[in-house]
């Protein structure tokens, strides 16, 4: 795959504290994501739910040169990975908070189209409000949040990526969940 | 919120969280000191910390599914179509809206993916067969299957009319739609499924979500044969079997739960469940139903409870409650028995009772019996096979019979023609002609064996005297030779009989020429006695001779009506034998027709005709036309009180009654003919067999099966004894054989089932309803024994054979179709 080597490059470049490398990273890695996703979709059975860890993973793999790059690297891909699945999940429950339910066809013998509830739909929405917020307020603990949240980050992982102890990474979590939930207004 | 306070904030946050939740309270009042807003923003937090239900990363884990429904679908192209969007995704796959891509978007279609790849040519080509006899169903009630191909990745896709209307159940329910209206509704649906049966296709997965009702009220179909096309056991894959549990359980069938091979009885029970849900709102069973095992508990186990006593108080069918009661609570039940074989034989008959129902006719659906509550019958019986055969066994083992029966019917009539007028024309040329002054000749045909002697000694006289006394009356000869060689025939000495028959023939034809009425006399004569000898070929080419001569000398004033009746009615059973029913129709039809012009002795035989014709519909399975003849044939026979004839027409009615599923009435005809055989020709009588025979197929579909073996073994008996014809033995055995398969004796049966096949094989033409019911009972039995494989062609023969000769709703016809799609399924799961 031709970029192999881009990817790699941005990652440790990014890692290294270049910002900027993230702005290039992040369409590269999103479309990888959709592009397994759509593979996954069409040759596992439906029912059989793949791991969205897995596909991060496999994802990595696919696009970095596991020879060239730290250990920390695959966290920082993570990283990546939680920002483009912030976006995916944040575009499709905007998209379904537009959609009329009941419009279109009725037709076809389905089950109900809907990947995730409008419940998860609406959280989804105020987590995402909120966590901008929180990000200006205190941009370590926004981090933090969505490496868990988005990117389905363990507390370790989450410390590699920032830099900072696993502890802080725990603090900040248990503070940053609180304050959203509060911001969140409901329980 | 500026820094330092922020940092304030969760400092008293942190700590307060780091000590023992009973000293938090205090911990926070002392550490905001003065600073109520601080004290209140904390408690905030901890109040919220406390109730906070984000898990580690819930998100996350919904973006996966989330990419899976968005990736994919705009833009995405599929053979030659584009995706619109993902419409929805089931058990077996995910569904696009799609167009054409080389063409304007106006024409929408529906593209099912299969997410499952084809991983051998054999699948690939099971694909596109299997989607090739979807593509020929064409009905309006169902959605037609468009196309379908495998997209760039390989994975097979169907693509199919997109259609617009609503789930049946919400349907019935936003129009408030009353029972006549479900039940009309729901008959349209069972029409559907009936035609796809017909072509050999099952649903599989019938539920409403697959039977929308369009804004104009007319039922579509979706995905028929789909689950089929997409079920990885018609692929060689295995250990995938109990991934295909079905994902809405409530309508799958015991035998689909169970992994078993479905059939149109599966249909049938979905078919139940559908109706089951638009009567009552609810569906039949209450257990939980979360688990596999627990799916299983319900479905298999689990009696569902009437129809009328399952309507909630608070429900809007409770409306419906009474009109529920009996027959419709009888009706579903019956669909939605947990045995195959024990529900309707075919969504047909389910259809049917539904009309009968409204027509306020009574209901073919029986009550369960505790018999079978209790005893599950189905576990003693497994062999799924033998599931399909009740009915059949029923309807193609009275098939047999006739077959035979009718020649023994047809030989008596014949003695009593004879009798009547050869036999005096014989005594009044023996003593005319060459002087004979022996006994006289009898005259009463009840009493034929006491004059047999008499006659044979006659005609061995006149025989050895026409030779040398008649040389020089050539035209007496040959009418001597006619007459003499018919009696032989009558007395069953056929050798005798075909010798002088010749001579006669070769005589007239000199005489006469090839289209003389003496000549076509003969050759009626010698059509006849082969046909008594089963050499239905000869006969059948003698009658074509001597049939158009016998209309042309009808038409004349001197020939009396009744021989060209008799002729035409002899002329259909040859027809008959040979397998061209529709010409032994068009015969006996017109042997009727002459009926009002025959004096009222000659009119009686024709009762026979009726008989014969009634048997005829029979052996086509069209029940209904036999019917009306049958009865008819009874209250003549019983008006003119004449024992044989009314003896066989009894059983004739009893069968048909039989195939109609009244068994108490096709019990009581039959006992009585066969009482009548008995009392006019004893016990030991062929015709008694025969009686026994069709008495056991009753009991046999009434699943009595102690009662029907010791009547065919009895039946059985009595042939070998009376040294009958090998079919009609044949026919017993074959009754007899698939008792025994019935009754899990098929290791038993088969030798016995394989000698009927090879008599019936030798015996009559090959595509006659002894060899269909023969063949068919052979595959029974080596399906109960699993062999599949070769049951499975035996059974698409018997299955090809009875396709051609029988009407579309024959019950034997609706049988055999069932039984192939239960082997197929089995064999191809092998």
């Amino acid at each position: 795959m031709s970029g192999d080597g881009d990817i790699t490059r941005l990652l440790v470049d990014w890692s290294s504290g270049d910002e900027a490398a993230l702005t290039r990273l992040l369409p590269l890695v999103y479309d990888e994501l959709r592009r397994l996703a759509r593979s996954h979709m069409r040759h596992e059975r439906p029912d059989h739910l793949l791991q969205t860890t897995a596909l991060v993973h496999e994802a990595y793999l696919r696009l970095v040169d596991q020879k060239n790059v730290r250990w920390q690297t695959r966290a920082h891909f993570f990283a990546v990975a939680a920002q483009v699945m912030r976006h995916i999940l944040v575009d499709y429950a905007r998209g379904r908070g537009r959609e009329k339910r009941g419009g279109g066809h009725s037709n076809v013998s389905l089950h109900d189209a809907a990947a995730i509830s409008t419940e998860r739909v609406e959280e989804l929405l105020a987590v995402d409000a909120a966590l901008d917020n929180l990000a200006t307020l205190d941009p370590r603990k926004g981090r933090v949040f969505e490496l868990r949240y988005f990117g389905g980050m363990s507390v370790d992982e989450a410390a590699d990526v920032l830099n900072v102890s696993p502890a802080t990474v725990a603090r900040d979590w248990r503070m940053a969940k609180a304050w959203l939930r509060r911001e969140m207004g409901d329980g | 919120m500026d820094p330092e306070r922020w940092r304030r904030l969760e400092e008293v946050f942190q700590a307060a969280l780091d000590c023992e939740p009973r000293q938090r309270a205090a911990l926070v009042d002392e550490a905001a000191g003065g600073d109520r807003l601080l004290r209140q923003e904390v408690l905030s937090l901890l109040a919220a910390h406390d109730r906070e239900t984000f898990t580690s990363a819930p998100a996350f884990e919904d973006a996966m599914r989330v990419l899976e429904a968005t990736s994919p679908s705009a833009g995405w192209r599929i053979g030659p179509y584009e995706v619109v969007q993902e419409i929805g995704r089931g058990g077996m796959g995910r569904v696009y809206l799609a167009a054409r891509a080389d063409e304007t978007f106006d024409k929408l279609v529906a593209i099912k993916v299969i997410p499952r790849g084809l991983d051998s040519d054999e699948a690939i080509h099971r694909f596109r067969s299997e989607r090739q006899i979807l593509a020929t169903l064409e009905h309006p009630n169902i959605t037609r299957l468009l196309d379908g191909g495998t997209t760039d990745d390989g994975l097979p896709y169907i693509v199919m009319e997109l259609v617009d209307g609503q789930p049946i159940d919400e349907y019935c329910q936003a129009r408030d739609l009353s029972i006549l209206e479900r039940l009309q509704l729901f008959q349209q649906v069972c029409a559907a499924v009936r035609y796809a049966h017909q072509n050999l296709v099952i649903h599989r997965d019938i539920k409403p979500r697959n039977v929308l009702v369009t804004e104009d009220g007319v039922p579509r179909l979706l995905d028929f044969g789909i689950a089929k096309l997409l079920d990885p056991t018609t692929a060689p894959s295995p250990g995938t079997v109990a991934a295909l549990r079905p994902l809405t359980p409530d309508f799958a069938s015991p035998e689909q739960v169970r992994g078993e091979p479905m059939t149109t009885a599966s249909d049938v029970y979905s078919l139940g469940v559908l109706l089951y849900v638009l009567l009552t709102g609810r569906r039949p069973y209450r257990g939980p139903m979360s688990s596999p095992a627990e799916i299983e508990q319900a479905i298999c186990e689990e009696e569902p409870e009437k129809p009328s006593v399952s309507v909630p108080d608070d429900s809007p069918h409770v409306k419906f409650r009474r009109r529920l009661e009996g027959d419709l609570d009888t009706i579903v039940l019956m669909a939605l028995r947990k045995e195959p074989q024990r529900r309707y034989a075919s969504v047909d008959q389910l259809s049917n009772d539904i009309g009968r129902h409204l027509a306020n006719l009574p209901v073919v659906a029986r009550r369960d019996t505790r018999r079978y509550r209790t005893a599950k019958f189905v576990r003693r019986n497994k062999i799924a096979v033998a599931a399909a055969g009740v009915v059949f066994v029923a309807v193609a083992g009275g098939v047999a019979a006739t077959i035979w029966q009718s020649r023994v019917v047809a030989r008596e009539r014949d003695i009593a023609r004879l009798e009547q007028a050869k036999a005096k024309r014989i005594n009044a040329f023996l003593q005319e002609m060459i002087g004979y002054s022996g006994q006289t000749v009898p005259g009463s045909p009840t009493r034929a064996k006491g004059h047999d002697a008499t006659v044979a000694d006659m005609l061995d006289d006149a025989a050895q005297r026409v030779e040398t006394e008649l040389a020089d009356q050539p035209e007496v000869k040959a009418e001597m030779l006619d007459t003499i060689g018919s009696t032989y025939s009558v007395l069953a000495k056929y050798d005798a009989s075909a010798r002088f028959l010749r001579e006669a023939y070769a005589l007239d034809l000199k005489l006469y020429g090839p289209d003389g009425r003496a000549t076509a006399s003969v050759m009626y004569q010698l059509a006849n006695l082969s046909y008594l000898t089963g050499d239905y070929t000869s006969a059948e080419s003698w009658i074509r001779k001597a049939l158009p001569i016998y209309r042309k000398e009808g038409t004349r004033p001197d020939f009396e009506l009744w021989r060209l009746s008799g002729m035409l009615s002899d002329a259909a059973f040859i027809m008959r034998a040979r397998g061209h029913l529709d010409e032994a129709e068009a015969l006996w039809l017109e042997s009727l027709s002459y009926g009002s012009r025959l004096d009222p002795k000659h009119r009686a035989v024709l009762v026979s005709d009726k008989t014969f014709l009634a048997q005829l519909y029979m052996d086509r399975g069209d029940v209904e036309r036999a019917e009306s003849l049958a009865v008819d044939a009874v209250q003549d026979l019983r008006a003119q009180g004449a024992p044989f004839g009314l003896a066989q027409a009894l059983i004739d009615l009893g069968n048909i009654r039989r195939a109609q599923h009244r068994y108490a009435e096709a019990e009581s005809l039959i006992e009585e003919g066969t009482a009548r055989y008995a009392r006019a020709q004893g016990e030991e009588h062929p015709n008694v067999a025969y009686g026994l025979m069709s008495l056991a197929t009753v009991h046999s579909a009434e699943e009595q099966y102690d009662r029907a073996e010791r009547e065919a073994r009895r039946a059985l008996a009595i042939t070998e004894q009376a040294s009958t014809s090998a079919v009609r033995q044949a026919a017993i055995v074959g009754v007899l054989g698939r008792i025994l398969t019935r009754t899990g004796r098929a290791a038993e049966a088969e030798p016995l089932l394989r000698q009927t096949l090879a008599t019936v094989e030798q015996k009559l033409p090959p595509h006659s309803n002894a060899t269909a019911s023969a063949l068919g009972a052979l595959g029974e039995c080596l399906a109960a024994e699993h062999r599949y494989g070769e049951a499975e062609p035996l059974l698409k023969e018997s299955y090809a054979i009875l396709r051609q000769l029988h009407v579309p709703q024959s019950p034997a016809l609706e049988e055999a179709r069932q039984r192939l799609l239960q082997v197929s399924a089995h064999a191809h799961q092998q």
